[in-house]
């Protein structure tokens, strides 16, 4: 789960490191009174769980009161790709003598933490780490025995850092792994991180991504994040936050036609590949994972069919842990509930059952008036021409 | 012969008294698996399917002398689960658990490598070696013994590749599913280098899928190392980019992780690579 700037940022001030002076406002009013507030000049900061807005227009500065009003107002009214904007960071301006970056990230490949820093802040660290390679640290950290004050000091040295600056440095550094630990997150990072003409740093950006597989730990921090968090009302958008919130771990939209449901990711991604090699074009990826209900997948259908531009529905369930008269009796079940309210417009629905009670399932859909294929292939390809034709 | 599992494995079911640990005992147990023990927390002195349930691993193990251990624990607690595994002495562990924290499942790893075991998943259906011994959810009447290693990181793709083989007449020696990622116990390479020195096993199977970078280190192991013949397929060749495609490590960011790359790697590397599971067997036949 992406945290806003500002919800890092007060996670980041809870742990001993300092950012500038802001509050948020959630009207151009609002800003303008903070502004007033605060002292100007002052930064105003479209809050999004997007990157690149300081390209899209979404960070602006105010030189009075009237001005930030202004240019919240401008903020207020953009988009940064596609996502509106619902509060606005003011936000002091903070003298930089120079600007480093700072961050520990997961070393998916090593499987451990990974320290991240360099004297060439301000910019993506992609960017930076591909135009100047040599110019970022990169450290692992030891998982039993964590990041060591001793490791700090030595990446704040290599980013360049002198004197009593080595110590404020590793102090941050060891913040942030605090953080990663306590919060359970992913990515903790500080970009840039400026130090100031009286020697002290301050974070002036932040980003934090927490691991929704431990919300179970956090239940509390978790209920007040996603409370703050915009949920779209219509579209595809919608659609995915329902299906989100129904339990299903990916749903994705396209510009097809076909709809895909899945019980696993390897077979749903063949499913996409060879629906596309033979001339259709999928307008959902649905994906459930192993451990699917008859809910569930009832449910699925219902979200991917709201999507008016499926016609055709692809159902491709190969059990292991799933059982397939289980995903039959889903399956018929929402057919009855179509029936029950008279459902006319109905999209075709094409099912490829295998595996686990396969022989149970497929007699169950039979009962239901339902075909369904073995083979993957012939599924596909009964989908396809469906697709086509109309 | 086979690889990581045969007739004389003797398999530790953690979790065993759920709804899917009991299931999958009884299923492992039709099929011949050797499930010697269970373990459920609080449960200890109870039976399922007529095997003995204990509150520790180290208990079942002293007592029945287990050296596999399958997880049909949630995520939350699949790594306590494996950390009291390998505490206990087995030697392999299959985490089947989807959703293990990021935190949870690097000390897991990490204990696990400092300790010598081997770790298979999370997010596994594990590995069955056909007519000896499954250690995984895997729907088995569609598998056969046979010479084939098939390596996957989807347990379902894995199944649908099986039984295209198995239709076509092929067997399999084994078939792994190492996990959607995007942590990792045992790896394809790892993997590869057991199928090699296997004597039975003739060929092997690469599935792979978007994502992180596995797929072209396991081709240039593969251009160094294996003397077999080895046919891939790579699915997600339409994924979206930025999308995470069901498995948590099948993302394509910032351009890196594409089918195209890991498709190209291994087609210099001397791997067939094909475009769905129907294209396998011909190509077995041909080789072999």
């Amino acid at each position: 789960m992406k945290l806003y700037e500002f919800q890092a940022k007060e996670i980041l001030n809870r742990n001993g490191i300092k950012t500038p002076k802001g509050i948020v406002a959630y009207s151009p009013e609002e800003a303008e009174e903070i502004a007033e507030e605060l002292g100007v000049p002052v930064f105003v900061k479209a809050q999004v769980l997007v990157g690149g807005r300081g390209l899209k227009g979404g960070v602006k500065f105010a030189g009075s009161p009237e001005e930030t009003r202004e240019v919240a107002t401008q903020i207020f009214s953009t988009t940064i790709n596609q996502h509106r904007v619902n509060c606005v960071l003011v936000e002091e301006k903070v003298q930089a003598e120079a600007e480093y970056f700072a961050g520990i990230t997961i070393d998916y490949q090593n499987k451990c933490p990974l320290v991240m820093a360099s004297s060439r802040g301000g910019v993506d660290i992609e960017h930076i780490a591909s135009k100047y390679p040599d110019e970022v640290t990169m450290e692992e950290i030891v998982t039993t025995s964590g990041l060591t004050n001793f490791q700090s000091r030595r990446i704040a040295k290599t980013v360049g850092l002198k004197g009593r600056s080595i110590l404020l440095f590793g102090s941050i550094l060891q913040s942030l792994y605090t953080v990663l630990i306590d919060y359970d997150a992913i990515l903790v990072e500080i970009n840039p991180l400026v130090i100031t003409n009286s020697g002290s740093f301050t974070a002036v950006d932040a980003k934090i991504i927490l691991d929704e597989n431990a919300s179970f730990r956090h239940q509390k921090l978790f209920s007040e994040l996603s409370a703050t968090n915009m949920v779209p009302t219509e579209g595809s958008g919608f659609r995915r936050a329902l299906a989100h919130e129904t339990g299903i771990p990916t749903y994705v939209e396209m510009a097809g036609n076909i709809g895909i449901i899945s019980d696993g990711a390897g077979t749903g991604m063949l499913t996409l590949d060879l629906t596309k090699d033979f001339g259709g074009e999928v307008g959902v990826y649905c994906e459930l994972g192993g451990r699917v209900t008859e809910k569930l997948i009832e449910e699925a259908i219902r979200i991917v069919l709201s999507n008016k531009n499926v016609h055709v529905l692809l159902v491709n369930l190969f059990g292991g842990l799933n059982r397939m008269d289980e995903m039959a009796h889903g399956i018929t079940s929402f057919l009855e509930e179509q029936t029950r309210s008279e459902v006319t417009d109905r999209s075709e629905i094409v099912v490829r059952m295998s595996g686990t009670f396969e022989e149970e399932g497929r007699a169950i859909l039979e009962g239901a008036c339902v075909d369904s294929f073995d083979n993957i292939y012939d599924a596909i390809e009964k989908a396809v021409k469906l697709a086509r034709r109309d | 012969m086979c690889i990581l599992v045969d007739e004389d494995t003797r398999v530790i079911v953690q979790g065993i008294t759920g709804s899917v640990g009991s299931f999958q005992t009884k299923v492992m147990l039709d099929y011949g698996t050797k499930v010697v023990a269970g373990v459920t927390p609080g449960k200890g002195g109870e039976a399922v399917h007529g095997i003995p349930v204990y509150d520790l691993v180290e208990e079942a193990v002293e007592e029945n002398g287990g050296d596999t251990a399958i997880l049909f624990v949630p995520g939350p607690f699949a790594s306590d689960a494996a950390l009291e595994a390998i505490e206990a002495g087995v030697r392999l562990i299959v985490v089947t658990a989807e959703g293990v924290p990021t935190l949870d499942v690097m000390r897991m790893m990490k204990t696990a490598t400092d300790r010598g075991v081997s770790i298979i998943g999370p997010d596994t259906a594990g590995l069955i070696s056909p007519g000896k011994s499954k250690v995984g959810v895997h729907p088995h009447k569609l598998f056969s013994e046979g010479s084939i290693g098939v390596v996957s990181k989807s347990g379902a793709l894995s199944y649908e590749v099986s039984k295209a083989l198995s239709d076509a007449g092929i067997g399999q020696s084994t078939v792994l599913g190492i996990g959607g990622g995007p942590m990792w116990g045992l790896t394809q390479i790892d993997a590869i280098e057991q199928f090699e020195v296997d004597s039975e096993t003739q060929g092997v199977v690469l599935l792979g899928e978007i994502g992180g970078a596995m797929e072209v280190e396991a081709a240039e192991y593969i251009r160094e190392n294996i003397t077999k013949p080895v046919v891939a397929l790579i699915v997600g060749r339409y994924a979206p980019e930025g999308e995470r495609m069901g498995h948590a490590g099948a993302i394509i960011e910032y351009g890196r992780g594409t089918a195209k790359e890991k498709i190209k790697a291994l087609e210099s590397a001397g791997v067939h690579v094909v475009r769905g599971p129907r294209d396998i067997p011909p190509y077995i036949k041909e080789v072999l």
